[in-house]
């Protein structure tokens, strides 16, 4: 499943960022935190399809549909 | 000067720490098209060197990679006696990639480096500690707890740093290992030396969970922008004014002493009237500048994007181009400013694109007498509302309107940086903090000397060339004069929008700023000081018979047109081009004529 698809406060591992992307924004997210192995909670989820926001490390950040829906996780109990 | 370079990442207290550094003298230096910004001062007999926020050493935006360029040239000069890291202590995982990558760079340039472990107060607060001694151990250069904002440990630090930078040698970096792979190794780092996320976190989803929430997350928006709007008009306005009140006494004192004529005319006229007439606005930029900076600060300004995205997204805009919009409404110069926090360099330029059909402040005398020459004062609207008020929020939507349309084509037909990436939407949400009143106030100074610096010889310029066209020849009225002439000669340029010369004069003379649009009709139809009475114009724009429809097409043409040269002088110093600058006042100016003069003809028929 992907990243969008993760409901609110649920964990999960990332299994694979698109490797479609750019190399330098997959790079960037990989210092962002956001990689293979990392764990990731979805804090919560915003109405009518607008970003989510996600628990990353010891970061929060917001994410729009168009790059969290090219992001494989597999959830975590 | 030995010169002290200080990195980190957005949001890591890098400019509060500057400024308990420094004091408050500092030099601002930017560079044009982009939101790169150095800041320089003194610090004891070093000169510490505030270079731009950055993420990553690896730029991804245009804006990105000229910061990191800097960083790289500082780094290298020789003059750079050593390296200033700081961390947020709260989160070190993500400030240390941007830190490891700094330090190997600083490494292979033989300078020593520093980590300032700030925000320690707040890691205090919630009862943990962090083995600065093991860490420091781990990173091969030393790291100084301190908090910026309540002082702590700055005294020991300061101490530190300047023995580093007094003895860069004894700090030898030879023999040093520098980590390459930033991004595994400051993850195994906050692992092992970072504080527990949860507890840290625990306040700011608390607060997020009513912010971000969707009705009082709402409410609190609406809230907070109608608190925005409401202080840019209660706060600038009597600051306005006793801005023109002392351009006025300058203005009487200094006519005092010059004789009648053509010196005493040129600089009450001129310099006085045209250019003072332009300082009035540093005021409101300057509020404007405070109100966004304590958004941004305090952390609410990442929230307001992130739910204005999804809906601006449409138009092909970011989140973060809301604030500018908002802001657009008072004056379209500090909301060209505040899209520098846009993160794709594409969207942010169809955003200060757009800015300008916000309806600034400026067209309101402008309205104010097209509206009460329209629409009768005491007509209802459904019974409820006022129709001359509902004519004006008509005009602030036509202005919202076209500015999405526009929004919507320029993103469809405007080129791409191909060469560089655009970011997705990933945005970090900080932590939610009390603003401090240094870096606010360094900010508001420098919006207003950037402001004056930029628009300041346009506008000096236009107000000149407008004095003596309307002044000459000798003796002349300003129907006979040149201007007038002009307003003659092109009359049949405005014929089609049902207007006559007397328009065309003040329409002309408004290119310099709108509300001189009120003041020059008022001197054609022979009423002095129209500026005070726009009730009395207004009566004698309806005796002379303005058309209703060439009367709305005019309205629609002041929603447009960029009629304001200090906003080209911004965004041609913020895009870099002043091809593109000068191309939008033609390109609206176009736009609002062709408006104007189909309102008009299609008036008529009907």
């Amino acid at each position: 499943m992907t990243l969008w698809e993760l409901g609110k406060s649920k964990s999960a591992t990332v299994t694979q960022v698109d490797t479609s992307l750019d190399q330098q924004i997959i790079a960037r997210l990989s210092e962002m935190g956001l990689s293979q192995g990392r764990s990731v909670q979805c804090v919560r989820r915003g109405p009518l399809g607008g970003p989510m926001v996600m628990q990353l490390g010891g970061s929060v950040f917001a994410i729009e549909h168009d790059l969290a829906s090219r992001i494989q996780i597999s959830p975590t109990e | 000067m030995q010169r002290i370079l200080m990195v980190g990442k957005p949001n890591c207290g890098k400019s509060l720490l500057f400024n308990q550094l420094t004091g408050l003298r500092q030099k601002v230096a930017n560079y044009p098209g982009i939101t790169v910004e150095i800041t320089r001062g003194k610090c004891d007999k070093f000169e510490l060197v505030d270079l731009p926020g950055a993420y990553s050493l690896n730029g991804l935006t245009r804006d990105e990679v000229i910061a990191v360029e800097e960083i790289r040239r500082s780094v290298a000069e020789p003059d750079t006696a050593m390296v200033l890291v700081v961390l947020d202590a709260t989160r070190l995982a993500q400030s240390l990639v941007m830190g490891l990558q700094v330090q190997s760079l600083a490494f292979k340039h033989n300078k020593p480096v520093m980590f300032a472990l700030n925000f320690i107060d707040e890691v205090k607060r919630v009862g943990e500690v962090i083995d600065t001694e093991g860490l420091s151990k781990a990173l091969g250069s030393p790291v100084l707890p301190l908090s910026a904002r309540s002082l702590d440990g700055l005294h020991e630090f300061k101490q530190g740093l300047l023995d580093m930078a007094g003895e860069p040698e004894r700090y030898a970096t030879e023999g040093a290992t520098a980590h390459e792979e930033a991004a595994e190794r400051s993850q195994e780092l906050a692992k092992e030396f970072g504080i527990q996320h949860d507890i840290v976190l625990k306040n700011q989803n608390r607060i997020d969970n009513f912010m971000l929430n969707n009705w009082t997350g709402g409410v609190m928006f609406i809230v907070v922008m109608f608190v925005l709007f409401q202080s840019i008009f209660t706060l600038a306005t009597p600051l306005m004014d006793s801005v023109e009140g002392f351009i006025e006494s300058l203005a009487a004192g200094t006519s005092a002493i010059t004789s009648e004529g053509v010196v005493h005319d040129f600089i009450n006229d001129a310099i006085f009237g045209g250019f003072g007439s332009f300082l009035v606005f540093v005021p409101q930029i300057m509020v404007l500048t405070l109100i966004i900076g304590l958004l941004e600060d305090s952390g609410y300004l990442a929230r307001a994007a992130l739910m204005c995205h999804r809906p601006l997204s449409f138009f092909g805009l970011s989140g973060r181009s809301f604030i500018p919009y908002l802001s657009g409404h008072a004056c379209a110069i500090p909301a060209i400013m505040a899209a520098r926090t846009i993160e794709s360099p594409h969207k942010r330029l169809i955003t200060m694109l757009t800015i300008p059909l916000m309806s600034c402040s400026a067209r309101l005398p402008v309205y104010a007498l097209l509206v009460a020459v329209l629409v009768p004062a005491d007509k209802t609207f459904l019974g409820v509302f006022n129709m001359q008020g509902a004519a004006f929020f008509g005009l602030y939507f036509f202005g919202i309107f076209m500015a999405l349309v526009v929004s919507q084509i320029l993103n469809r037909f405007l080129p791409r940086d191909l060469e560089k990436t655009d970011m997705p939407f990933i945005l970090e949400l900080p932590t939610y903090r009390l603003p401090h009143w240094k870096p606010l106030f360094q900010r508001v100074i420098n919006s207003g000397i950037m402001f004056i610096k930029r628009a300041g010889p346009i506008i000096f310029m236009v107000s000149v060339g407008i004095w003596v066209l309307g002044y000459f020849p000798l003796n002349s009225t300003l129907q006979d004069s040149w201007l007038g002439q002009i307003g003659h000669f092109i009359e049949p340029v405005f014929t089609p929008m049902g207007l006559d010369w007397r328009y065309g004069v003040a329409i002309l003379m408004s290119f310099l700023a709108r509300e001189v649009f009120v003041g020059a009709l008022g001197t054609l139809f022979g009423l002095e000081g129209a500026d005070e009475d726009v009730a009395g114009l207004a009566e004698r724009v309806q005796a002379d018979g303005l058309a209703t429809e060439a009367g709305l097409g005019l309205m629609l043409f002041y929603v447009v047109a960029l009629q304001c040269v200090a906003t080209v002088a911004m965004l041609k110093g913020e895009s870099g081009s002043s091809k593109l600058s000068w191309g939008l006042y033609v390109a609206y100016g176009l736009l609002a004529y062709t408006i104007a003069v189909a309102v008009n003809q299609i008036g008529g028929l009907l």
